[in-house]
């Protein structure tokens, strides 16, 4: 029996990863195709109103919210079992929660009752350019699922602006160098960028990029700091704070502070409802510890 | 030692008799049942039927009560999906469909399905008083997760102190729900937390080590015991967890489990978990499961760790693979056993015994690990060296230890998978059990006869008397039929008196006899060239 391509779609909930299929499921060399789609993500729907679009496939639903990997690998094989056996189409689309790790579905396909049953044909994955920044140092997955892509999209590439692209540009190129990168918004790709993307099997557990690639770091309740050395040092990071979020203490009044790439804002406190005095970093390309300390030392 | 006093000890870092199985029998016991997941995670007269049966089954030192990570997120207010062979999923989250986190109340013991875990901790508390229970509780993160959806990843940076808000509403549901199993009789609080797996150490210093800790902390002032249980690729997180003052720490097969071993003893927490769920307890044979159960016992020591499979048991888990575990947890010989198959696991070519025991005598094969350091080997192979001179001659016996690459090779060859076995002329007779004296008679004699019978079918002749009917002829004749008769026997005797027939025989002179002997030589196998020959040769 030939075995059967997988296209496997990752990114971070609300990446766009329900338009893209839509999207894929209108090219025409897949449209023709006998088709089975495995959908797993537990998203709420309200999120960007996003629903597969019905049409002549098998669809199957993993346990919609189950939300740990460990126990949803029961039914991931059980699921593709199924396909293998009875629905036997000419092409798998898998559409994979936010926070699964790629190398463990990877994995699933070795399991004895699986293999040479399915081969992955590519793993796209997708970054919404409006939040890539903000999820990358929290959510483990999403940096994992970036560094093992084989195609990567920025999308929603409409919604930011030239600067924020260039840096996540930038960012996606630093995680996953071999990758081609498609930047789009709706999900709209062609069939040809979809053709031109070849798998690479890697393997071993998830690859930890450099520390330093990007991280985050957060400032709880500081003690007043003298403004004009705040903005100073913001000023010798300018190229390292991609994102700075939250209210500073200074030494007259406490000001809401946000840094956009490079873009910096303020607003006195009584503007937001974020009354507690904190603030979080979001960086790259420099040292975590010396910046803590930098930030640490003003107050 | 009971089976709670041995996960008490072993929770604590102290000597145990053995290490303690802990298998996490969550909708899996519908299935034990005959129940869907739904009707089992909904019932309390099911759920104790089912705990009953895989105590039975299982023989377990401790159970998990319950494992449903869903029931605090099904009384704040999140949707669930049931399942047949599944716990219930969360669908939707009530923060991020505008909910208020400050209208959220923590639940009282009678909302939802805490009432039904409580009334099942009390039942099974009183049906087992020595075995340990462990009441789950939803981890503070991954509630926190089930209430807001993964925007809480993205809020982490837009509004950290919101998520600290979220966090100190989920550690005191966290705090009530302890302190309810505590009161109805749980000994150890599991702080369920798998969606850590998903951040970074830094992190989860921040947004969990201290409610954690908390939580912790509440359960020892109870004179309770916790454990943190974590799913995923949560390496990163296991040196701060095991800051967060728990007991115990159990991770799924994920995280090697060396590492937890040296960064939890190291701390005084001990550890456990593991077993590998899906793969290997689900889809494994019982000697997969078996090898998988020793590497864990090998690698978790005797101190401090607990066996217990990773996660919740996928709910078609076939109960031999699970009893195959309890067997090899219970049974040095039978960790032995398996150790010694797997170092031979590449083993050489195998003998082809389908011709073995056909010999005049009748072979009993002894397969033990060593009779002089196993006990039950060494009253096997006294049971039938006993029984051994009273066949004398037509019985030889052997023992196999599969110590010795050969035997191990034998063993294989003949399909045998426990030790120690008694084989009859190769057939698997007795399997871990020392045969009382008149049992291994009878079976021994048994195959005596069979053999006997067995040579008589195939062995058969004829004697045939040639003459052309001459008074010489009758002599013969007579005395053929005399010398049968004082044989008592009967075979068959045939008169040729068609001289044209005496050529084949090659006989030129009469009266003549000939005795011809058949014996059967195969029956339903193809005999290769040479045997052929050796048995021509033989005429």
């Amino acid at each position: 029996m030939k075995p059967i391509p997988l296209i496997l779609i990752t990114g971070y909930l609300g990446s766009g990863k329900t338009t893209l299929l839509n999207h894929l499921l209108l090219l025409p060399e897949i449209r023709t195709k006998n088709l089975a789609l495995i959908i797993n993500e537990f998203g709420t729907l309200g999120v960007d109103g996003a629903l597969v679009e019905s049409g002549d496939y098998a669809k199957f639903e993993l346990n919609k919210g189950s939300l740990f990997c460990i126990c949803i690998k029961t039914d991931f094989i059980k699921t593709l079992q199924t396909i293998a056996n009875e629905t036997q189409p000419d092409l798998v689309i898998i559409e994979a929660t936010g926070v699964a790790e790629t190398s463990d579905l990877q994995e699933f396909l070795t399991v004895p009752t699986l293999l040479n049953r399915f081969y992955i044909q590519t793993n796209i994955c997708l970054a919404d350019a409006e939040n890539l920044i903000k999820v990358l140092p929290f959510l483990k997955a999403a940096k994992s699922q970036l560094t093992w892509a084989d195609g990567i999209i920025i999308n929603k590439s409409d919604l930011v602006s030239e600067k924020v692209l260039t840096d996540i540009q930038q960012l996606v190129k630093t995680l996953n160098p071999k990758a081609p990168v498609e930047i789009t918004s709706y999900g709209k790709i062609s069939q040809e960028f979809i053709n031109n993307i070849h798998h690479r099997q890697l393997s071993g557990t998830i690859i930890e990029s450099p520390p330093d690639t990007l991280f985050s770091l957060s400032f709880q309740n500081p003690k007043p700091i003298e403004y004009d050395k705040f903005l100073l040092l913001l000023n010798s990071y300018k190229e390292n704070i991609l994102r700075l979020k939250g209210t500073v203490n200074f030494e007259n009044e406490s000001l809401f502070v946000e840094v956009i790439h490079g873009k910096y804002l303020e607003k006195s406190v009584s503007e937001t409802k974020n009354i507690r005095a904190g603030f979080s970093v979001i960086a790259w390309k420099t040292d975590k510890d010396k910046m803590k300390n930098a930030f640490e030392s003003l107050s | 030692m009971t089976g709670k006093e041995r996960v008490f000890k072993a929770i604590k870092c102290e000597k145990v008799d053995r290490v303690p199985w802990v298998p996490f029998v969550g909708c899996h016991g519908g299935s034990l049942i005959d129940e869907t997941a739904s009707n089992y995670l909904q019932s309390k007269e099911l759920l104790v039927k089912g705990l009953n049966e895989a105590i039975k089954l299982y023989q377990p030192d401790g159970v998990s009560v319950m494992f449903d990570l869903q029931i605090e997120a099904e009384v704040l207010g999140c949707n669930l999906i049931w399942a047949d062979q599944n716990p219930p999923a969360v669908s939707s989250h009530p923060l991020e469909l505008g909910v208020e986190l400050s209208s959220l109340q923590v639940p009282s013991a009678t909302d939802g399905r805490i009432g039904l875990t409580i009334d099942v901790i009390k039942a099974m508390r009183e049906l087992h008083p020595d075995i340990a229970l462990y009441g789950l509780i939803t981890g503070p993160f991954t509630l926190a997760l089930h209430l807001i959806g993964t925007n809480l990843f993205m809020k982490m940076f837009d509004d950290p102190n919101y998520i600290h808000d979220l966090m100190r509403f989920c550690t005191d549901v966290g705090l009530a729900m302890s302190n309810y199993f505590i009161e109805a009789g749980a000994d150890i609080i599991a702080v369920v937390d798998p969606m850590t797996s998903q951040i970074g150490p830094d992190d989860f210093k921040n947004f969990v080590s201290p409610y954690a800790t908390e939580i912790f902390e509440n359960i020892h002032s109870k004179k309770s015991l916790g454990s943190f249980f974590v799913c995923g690729h949560a390496q990163q997180n296991i040196e701060a967890m095991s800051d967060c003052q728990p007991d115990n720490i159990s991770v799924d097969e994920n995280i090697a489990l060396d590492y937890v071993r040296d960064v939890c003893l190291k701390k005084g927490v001990s550890f456990g978990g593991n077993l590998q769920l899906t793969a290997t307890l689900l889809l494994g044979s019982e000697e997969d499961v078996q090898r998988n159960a020793v590497q864990c016992l090998d690698t978790g020591g005797e101190q401090g760790f607990i066996l217990a499979p990773g996660c919740d048991l996928p709910f078609a888990t076939p109960p031999n693979n699970l009893q195959a575990v309890t067997k090899v947890v219970t049974d040095p010989y039978q960790r032995e056993v398996i150790k010694t198959l797997e170092l031979n696991d590449e083993a050489k070519e195998l003998l082809d015994m389908s011709e073995y025991g056909l010999m005049e005598k009748v072979i009993v094969d002894v397969i033990t690990l060593d009779s002089e350091s196993c006990a039950p080997c060494q009253y096997m192979v006294e049971s039938v060296k006993a029984v051994a001179p009273e066949f004398e001659g037509i019985v030889e016996w052997r023992e196999h230890k599969i110590k010795n690459a050969e035997s191990l090779t034998f063993m294989t060859s003949l399909m045998v998978r426990n030790i120690p076995t008694i084989c009859i002329d190769g057939q698997i007779s007795f399997v871990s059990r020392i045969p009382p004296r008149d049992e291994l008679i009878k079976a021994i004699q048994k195959r005596i006869n069979e053999k006997l019978k067995l040579r008589i079918e195939h062995k058969a002749g004829t004697v045939f008397i040639l003459g052309s009917g001459c008074e010489s002829c009758d002599k013969v004749k007579e005395n053929v039929e005399k010398a049968l008769q004082e044989l008592g026997t009967d075979i068959p005797v045939k008169i040729i008196s068609d001289e044209s027939k005496f050529n084949e025989f090659g006989i030129s002179k009469t009266p003549a006899v000939i005795v011809e002997k058949r014996e059967v030589k195969s029956m339903g196998t193809i005999p290769s060239v040479d045997v052929i020959k050796e048995w021509v040769k033989d005429i």
